[in-house]
């Protein structure tokens, strides 16, 4: 919400703009300034503060607060009205006030204009401008109804069947039977709290008005505004609570500034009281205060800080009306820890008894030690699939109304997985996943694995790829695992290019679960390395071979290659290792590839690259470079 | 073995895969909070509204139970929970204090864009105990982002609004350019809700607070885009 530091100085006066940022980031209003003015995100808990004179009050352990309003004081006769309340417990407080002017607009005063420019509102008519202007500065929201266009008969009631009307702002709004309306004529003239009716609207050329004050249940607003997609300050308001007893004081202040930019022929009043407010009150207990925050802050301390904040401080804290989000001393612990500051709050050491760890159960880590020792991958995916079987889960309000089922086991997402890395380059993918599962008669957790392509980078797998006898070793030492199915796909049955198969594992897993065969525990320890940005343009290799018979010229390549760096540099392997018996010679193979993250890099480029290693291995002595 | 002259065959590379950096996170920040004193408990991601709200004191009208926040499943019988805060409830309701309990998992609210994902990672914990505070929840929390972002690290608290706890708070740490970035909230959990699961609310108190995985991991590892963790990217995943 937007509030002027203009308007706000008028109650707080004398205090600069920076002081009143740091209170209220201490009370716990975060916000943002612009120009002059505080663009507040209040939290949902506190309607109160939704107004110039809410948030001064909620200031005033910080700031000597002017809390004078200016109201019509004078006496205002009784109107006569037919007012029938059909449901007093979601209306419980109403004034109506018939006002008649002589039609004249005076310019607007200095507050009134800095309003529409601050809070970047639109001027509509005098009448409305007057009853938002009042919203913002006390919080009651008001509602204006040009009399030449109805009667008064008004009711509030429920609606017994669907009813649609034209809302303020020309949409036409069908209301479902059950939302609370104000109606005249048989017609709908307000959505109760939300929004008035076209019909019954003011306009530049309206001089006689009835404005209605009420109040309503915050549970009766909450919600409707995204029902029906309307936007409505008053039910912003309400929906967070309006203070109950507001009602008179915003009727009278409404006279007040509307007083001063026109002349005022008639005024009548009517106030109704439908249900006794009974003030809320809290036993008042000084230690347990403390002993929430774990302070020791003296009761004068305590009591000043309430009663600044407009509670009543004797035997018991008595609340004030326009608080409606305090129930319990927890909550009057949070008002002084607010006054204080969290920050001023020492910390106290505790000490929770250790329990034993369960924490690679969580993480079925022996399960994920064997995987990611095998050269496998982690992925996590969403649930959402467009794979119905046949107890998926249905998304009632799914995203994406293709992807509306939760799925039932994991080779989806591995096989997509798979899918996009092959598209970005990759010819060796072993991934796996655990996951939680859900269908409509049980969950499980599983584990699922899905393999393709080169067994490895190395010398010795590089050159073969996996098979069914690969995938048999790499399962069978999996224990402790429920029901699990294997399967096999060409790389044609999903849509892969090229030649080649597809390995798939999925099983139900216990916590226990464990592979018999492995030698290293992969536990995370060195957690936070720098993430390098990835590039999104195609990567280029560069296979060179080289032949030797000496072991220096060997030993001195080999050093060469490990210190090889460059910043295209992607990744480099050693992909082939032979040795020529008849003809005593050794073979080398190493593959480099390159790829930049800012562009596609031309043959220039890479070789470019690759001549520093190229020129390094040439000085050496006694091996060679076919074709170089 | 030796070859030609001396050659000796080279060392085979060992190639080895990785964690997922959110489960690495995860691994991270619960060592932190094991070593502390909690336990681990987990609980189902499909819940009713009862453990998902209700008994968190998030009532039938809160803004959050609107289908535009909460994806609801089975003809709205029940939800994908929207925090792991139903965990630590069948965790109350469970158990007898004293008690500390971590719950990790994954959440789900239908968001979708550059900084929120319908599907992420949370870590809450809870302690409940005769003669807890908000002093000794300060402590907790320091310990934990001290273990985190190290000791250097500055840490703010403000007030704030969760239905289940009471005084409510968000934690801010400072980034190397001078900037809050809220990390965590937390709290003294809401006697209403001890309540309602059968804690003697004039006798225990208890407090809470809540990680998201993703922003930490984030933080730490300088990523800027939340969807890279679920792209499945084997160039991004083998960083970690």
């Amino acid at each position: 919400m937007k509030i002027s530091y203009k308007h706000l100085s008028s109650f707080i006066p004398d205090t600069s703009m920076d002081n009143i940022s740091d209170a209220l980031f201490q009370l716990g209003h975060e916000h943002d300034i612009k120009k002059d003015v505080f663009d507040i995100e209040f939290t949902p808990n506190r309607g109160d503060c939704l107004s110039v004179h809410g948030l001064a009050r909620d200031l005033k352990n910080h700031f000597t607060i002017n809390n004078n309003i200016d109201i019509y004081s004078e006496d205002i006769t009784d109107l006569e009205l037919n007012f029938n309340n059909k449901s007093i417990e979601n209306c419980p407080f109403i004034s109506f006030l018939e006002i008649e002017t002589d039609g004249s607009v005076n310019s607007y005063s200095n507050y009134i204009k800095n309003f529409f420019e601050d809070t970047s509102s639109n001027s509509i008519n005098l009448f409305t401008d007057i009853s938002n202007y009042v919203s913002y500065e006390l919080g009651q929201p008001s509602h204006c109804y040009d009399l030449e266009k109805m009667s008064k008969d008004i009711s509030f009631e429920k609606l017994q069947d669907d009813e649609s009307f034209l809302s303020l702002h020309n949409e036409v709004i069908n209301l479902k039977k059950g939302e609370f309306v104000f109606k005249s004529d048989g017609n709908i003239i307000n959505f109760a709290g939300i929004m008035g009716a076209k019909a019954t609207s003011c306009e530049n050329n309206t001089k006689k008005v009835l404005v209605e004050f009420a109040y309503f249940p915050p549970e009766n607003i909450l919600g409707k505004t995204i029902k029906y997609n309307i936007n409505s300050d008053a039910a912003y308001k309400f929906e967070r609570g309006v203070d109950p007893k507001l009602q008179d004081i915003a009727l009278k202040r409404f006279i007040n500034v509307l007083g001063e930019h026109t002349n005022i022929i008639s005024l009548k009043q009517k106030k109704y009281i439908f249900k006794k407010i009974f003030d809320k009150k809290i036993s008042n207990d000084i230690h347990k205060i403390n002993q929430i925050l774990g302070t020791n802050i003296n009761s004068k301390d305590i009591t000043s800080i309430l009663e600044n904040l407009g509670f009543i401080v004797d035997d018991h804290i008595r609340i004030p009306s326009y608080r409606n989000d305090i129930h319990h001393l927890n909550d009057i612990a949070e008002e002084v820890a607010r006054v204080i500051g969290y920050n001023q709050i020492d910390e106290e050491p505790i000490d929770l008894n250790v329990k034993t760890s369960n924490i690679n159960k969580y993480f079925n880590q022996d399960i994920k030690s064997y995987l990611i020792g095998n050269n496998f991958n982690e992925v996590i995916n969403n649930p959402f699939t467009n794979y119905k079987e046949e107890f998926s889960i249905i998304v009632d309000n799914p995203l994406d109304s293709n992807n509306k089922y939760l799925r039932v086991n994991l080779m989806n997402s591995l096989i997509l997985n798979l899918k996009y890395n092959f598209k970005r380059q990759h010819d060796s993918i072993k991934f796996f996943e655990i996951s939680n599962l859900y269908d409509s008669n049980t969950s499980t957790r599983n584990l699922g694995m899905i393999v393709a392509g080169r067994l490895g980078n190395n010398y010795l797998s590089f050159s073969k790829t996996v098979d069914e006898k690969y995938f048999e070793k790499l399962i069978s030492p999996l224990k402790d695992i429920g029901p699990f199915y294997t399967k096999q796909f060409s790389y044609a049955d999903i849509g892969i290019k090229g030649k080649g198969k597809v390995f798939y594992f999925e099983a139900q897993i216990l916590k226990t679960a464990q592979a018999l065969l492995f030698s290293k525990d992969f536990v995370p320890d060195k957690y936070f390395n720098k993430y390098k940005k990835i590039s999104e343009f195609p990567s280029s290799y560069r296979d060179l071979s080289i032949a030797t018979s000496n072991k220096l010229a060997f030993d001195t390549l080999m050093a060469l290659f490990e210190s090889y760096e460059s910043e295209l540099l992607k990744n480099k392997f050693l992909f082939d290792f032979y040795q020529d018996k008849n003809n005593k010679i050794i073979k080398i193979g190493y593959r480099f590839v390159f790829q930049s993250v800012n562009k596609t890099l031309n043959d220039k480029e890479i070789d470019g690259e690759l001549k520093r290693f190229i020129d390094g291995a040439l000085a050496i002595e006694g091996l060679s470079i076919p074709g170089i | 073995m030796s070859l030609l002259d001396g050659i000796e065959i080279p060392q085979i590379t060992e190639e080895y895969g990785t964690h997922h950096p959110i489960n690495k996170t995860n691994h991270f920040l619960l060592t932190i909070l094991e070593r502390l004193g909690f336990s681990i408990i987990e609980g189902p991601e499909i819940e009713s509204e009862e453990y998902n709200f209700d008994k968190l004191n998030i009532k039938e009208t809160h803004p959050a139970r609107q289908m535009h926040d909460t994806f609801y499943v089975q003809n709205k019988q029940c939800v994908l929970r929207t925090h792991t805060s139903p965990v630590q409830i069948r965790g109350m309701l469970n158990n007898h204090p004293p008690f500390s309990f971590a719950s990790p998992g994954k959440v789900y609210r239908k968001d979708d864009d550059s900084t929120h994902l319908p599907m992420f990672h949370q870590i809450e914990g809870i302690h409940v105990n005769q003669n807890v505070t908000f002093s000794n929840l300060k402590y907790i929390i320091y310990t934990i982002l001290y273990e985190i972002f190290g000791k250097d690290i500055k840490i703010r608290f403000r007030p704030s609004y969760f239905p289940f706890t009471e005084p409510s708070a968000e934690v801010d740490i400072q980034n190397k350019s001078g900037e809050w970035l809220e990390i965590l909230g937390c709290g003294i959990v809401n006697p209403v809700v001890l309540d309602n699961c059968n804690i003697d609310s004039s006798k225990y108190k208890g407090f809470a607070f809540g990680l998201g995985v993703e922003r930490i991991a984030m933080l730490k590892y300088e990523i800027s885009d939340i969807r890279d963790f679920y792209k499945s990217n084997l160039d991004f995943l083998k960083q970690f």
